[in-house]
């Protein structure tokens, strides 16, 4: 019985070992580093391996299109408290259809615009970084779905 | 053969043994009793070799699978994470819901 608890423990001992083993050679320390500081400009520099110049280039897209991301932010930021408003205030059914046709024309303003801004960073990436850079994000963008409830402040 | 006509009892009784005192016999039972359990379980081991070797094998295989696994899922969890987290930093959209969910905190 004793030698069977041995040989059970040498098992599971070696069952553990090489658990620990592969989690280390396989994890990616660099991707689960930039997680925990939750930067995400890191996780891009690392998970599609730009060089420096690559980096800087897409770091200075980011920051020109920080411009035009503020203009759409405050653009359907107030149609949608414009539709709050309305829809609170019980106004007729063509008046909140019209306010719903331009918070959904900004929005694809916006996902046009950040679509294009995602094209011109993927061409500043490696060969095939670029695409898989692309196959990531594009999706998200296009079943992007509204959550939470919109502003009533127009001043933001 | 005994020829004598003494009583085997008196000579029984009258003997008398005076063994040589021995300060190592302690540790050397132990050692020999150590000895024996090690034997013990490498003659077990010999004994059942296949069925340890195929468990051990099946440990290390099971161990290495988990082990990729649990890493393969913690990069999969830190990329959509990050891949989240970006877009909330370049999507309007995701911006301006951002916001409204702090007012509405507030």
């Amino acid at each position: 019985m004793k030698n069977l608890l041995l040989t059970f423990l040498l098992v599971l001992a070696a069952g553990v070992l090489a658990a620990g083993a592969f989690f280390c050679w396989q994890s990616d320390n660099a991707l689960h580093a930039a997680a925990q500081e939750r930067d995400a400009m890191k996780w891009l520099r690392t998970e599609f391996h730009l060089s420096d110049a690559q980096f800087a280039a897409i770091a200075k897209l980011h920051k020109d299109y920080s411009v035009e991301c503020a203009d759409h932010c405050v653009a359907i930021g107030s149609a949608r408290a414009e539709l709050a408003a309305a829809e609170k205030s019980g106004q007729p059914a063509a008046t909140l259809a019209t306010l719903r046709r331009n918070v959904a024309d900004r929005e694809l303003a916006c996902r046009m615009a950040i679509g294009a801004h995602l094209r011109k960073v993927a061409a500043s990436m490696p060969p095939g970084e670029g695409e898989r850079y692309l196959q990531l994000l594009m999706p998200r963008i296009e079943n992007y779905t509204h959550r939470g409830a919109p502003t009533v402040r127009l001043d933001e | 053969m005994n020829t004598s006509r003494e009583p085997l009892s008196r000579v029984l009784q009258s003997w008398r043994i005076a063994p040589p005192g021995d300060p190592q016999f302690r540790t050397a039972v132990w050692a020999r009793l150590q000895a024996a359990r090690d034997t013990r379980w490498a003659a077990y081991m010999r004994q059942h070799a296949a069925a340890s070797c195929a468990a051990l094998a099946l440990a290390v295989v099971a161990g290495g699978w988990l082990g990729q696994w649990q890493a393969h899922r913690r990069a999969a969890q830190d990329r959509e994470m990050l891949a989240t987290t970006y877009l909330a930093e370049i999507d309007a959209r995701v911006i301006a819901d951002n916001r409204a969910e702090t007012h509405a905190h507030h």
